[in-house]
C-alpha cells in the first residue's frame, strides 16, 4: 500500500470492517474489497489474524457457573406489592373523603334552599368574609337572600346587624373557599395517587 | 440463540409465575441461571458483584414478569440482567475502589511482531486457565458499553439483531461497539503478550 499513497485511508476503511468481515456481515462487494486489501497489505493482514485469534479465544472461554443457586426468596418479594398497594389505598381513601365532603357540600346547599335552623347564627360572623368571597367564585346559584333569612331568623335583634354589615355566611363548618379547595385537593390527590400507582406498576 | 428447548413447559411456568407462583419463577430462573450468571460475571468482573447483580435482576424479573408478552424469555431475562449490571456498575462507580486495571494501560499498537498460536489442541486446553484469566482482564479493561456488547456477542453468541433488541440500541451501534471492543481486547492481549501462556505468544 505504501506505493499507493492516495489509497492510504484504505487501511482505515478495512480496519473498520474487520469485525463485520469476521461475522460475515459485509455485502459481497465490500467483502471482496477487504479480502483484496488483506492479500496486499501485511500490516492489515496481521491485524486481521490477531483479531480473529482474539475472538476465537473469547468464544472458547470456559463457562463460569454461579457459585450457589440463585433464587428469589419469598421475603425478598413480599414487600414488592406493598408500596404499589399503598398508593392505591391512599387514592381510594382520598376518593372516599371527597365523596364525604361533596355530600356535606350538597347537604349544606340543600340546607340553604330550605331556610331554617340549619345554619347556627353563632357561626355566621366568623366565616362571613370567606363565605362572601366564596360565593363570587362558586358556580352554585347564590343563596344569599335565603341565607340572610336563615341567619337572621333565630335571634333577629343580635344577628341582624351582622347580616347587614356583610353578605350572609353560608358555612356552618367550613368557609366555602376552604371547602372548594379541599374538594379540589382531594380530587387531584386521588388522581395523582392513582397515576403514581400505575407508574409504579409499569416499572420493571 | 437463547431460545429455550422445552418451550411449552416454559410457557406454562411463565403463566404460573405471572399469576404469582414464586416456585415456578425460580424453576425458570434455574433453567437460565448458568447462562445469565456467565453474562453477569463477565460484565461485572467478580463473583460478588455478579451475584449481587443477578439477585437484583431476578427480583426485578419476578416483579415485572406480568409485562413479559411472548417472544424469547431468555432474551427478556438477559435484558433485565444487563440492566441490573449497568445499575450495579453505576452503584460501584459512586463508591470507587482503586482499580487494578488502571495499571494495565494498553500502550502497544497491533503492528507488533507476533507468531500466531494454535487455538485448538491439547496445549491450548492445558493452558486454558491462564489464557482465560488474561481474557477476563481484557474484557474488564473495556468501557462498559463495549464490554456488554462483546459479552453478549462473543461470550453468549447473540446475533447483532438480538443484541440490538436486548439493549434497545440501533444495530449500527451494536456493530461499532463490537468492532471497537474486539480491537481493544486484541490490543490488550498484545500489550500483555508476555502474560500469555508460552505456546500462545501473539
Amino acid at each position: 500500500m505504501r506505493f499507493f499513497p492516495w489509497k492510504a485511508d484504505e487501511h482505515r476503511w478495512v480496519q473498520d470492517r474487520l469485525s463485520l468481515y469476521l461475522d460475515g456481515r459485509l455485502d459481497p462487494h465490500e467483502q471482496a474489497r477487504v479480502e483484496a486489501h488483506l492479500r496486499a497489505c501485511a500490516t492489515c493482514a496481521r491485524s486481521w489474524e490477531t483479531l480473529r485469534w482474539t475472538v476465537q479465544a473469547l468464544r472458547a472461554l470456559p463457562p463460569v457457573r454461579a457459585p450457589r443457586p440463585l433464587v428469589v426468596r419469598p421475603e425478598q418479594v413480599a414487600r414488592a406489592p406493598q408500596p404499589a398497594g399503598w398508593f392505591r389505598r391512599a387514592a381510594w381513601a382520598m376518593a372516599a373523603a371527597l365523596i364525604l365532603v361533596l355530600g356535606l357540600d350538597l347537604a349544606r346547599s340543600m340546607g340553604r334552599a330550605a331556610p331554617g335552623p340549619a345554619a347556627p347564627a353563632i357561626e355566621a360572623p366568623r366565616s362571613m368574609r370567606a363565605a362572601s368571597e366564596g360565593q363570587v367564585i362558586s358556580p352554585i346559584p347564590s343563596p344569599a337572600p335565603m341565607f340572610g333569612l336563615a341567619v337572621a331568623a333565630p335571634t333577629p335583634t343580635e344577628a341582624a346587624p351582622a347580616a347587614v354589615e356583610a353578605p350572609p355566611s353560608s358555612a356552618p363548618l367550613l368557609p366555602l373557599p376552604l371547602l372548594r379547595a379541599l374538594e379540589l385537593l382531594l380530587l387531584f390527590g386521588a388522581i395523582g395517587l392513582l397515576a403514581l400507582d400505575r407508574w409504579r406498576a409499569r416499572r420493571p | 440463540m437463547a431460545s429455550s428447548g422445552s418451550s411449552s413447559e416454559e410457557t406454562q411456568l411463565i403463566a404460573a409465575a405471572q399469576s404469582g407462583d414464586l416456585e415456578a419463577f425460580n424453576e425458570l430462573a434455574r433453567r437460565h441461571q448458568d447462562r445469565l450468571y456467565h453474562i453477569a460475571y463477565r460484565i461485572m468482573g467478580d463473583h460478588d458483584s455478579a451475584a449481587d447483580a443477578m439477585q437484583e435482576a431476578l427480583i426485578a424479573a419476578f416483579r415485572g414478569i406480568r409485562k413479559f408478552r411472548g417472544g424469547s424469555f431468555g432474551a427478556w431475562l438477559t435484558r433485565i440482567v444487563t440492566n441490573a449490571c449497568y445499575d450495579e456498575l453505576r452503584r460501584r462507580r459512586r463508591r470507587p475502589q482503586s482499580s487494578l486495571e488502571a495499571l494495565f494501560v494498553v500502550d502497544q499498537s497491533p503492528e507488533a511482531e507476533m507468531t500466531l498460536p494454535p487455538v485448538e489442541g491439547p496445549e491450548f486446553y492445558a493452558e486454558r486457565q491462564e489464557l482465560a484469566d488474561l481474557l477476563h482482564r481484557a474484557i474488564q479493561s473495556l468501557p462498559e458499553d463495549q464490554r456488554v456488547v462483546l459479552v453478549l456477542a462473543d461470550i453468549e453468541g447473540y446475533s447483532y439483531e438480538e443484541i440490538a433488541e436486548i439493549l434497545r440500541v440501533p444495530i449500527g451501534t451494536v456493530k461499532s461497539r463490537l468492532s471497537r471492543a474486539r480491537m481493544r481486547a486484541r490490543d490488550f492481549l498484545l500489550a500483555h503478550r508476555e502474560l500469555l501462556p508460552g505456546r500462545m505468544r501473539l
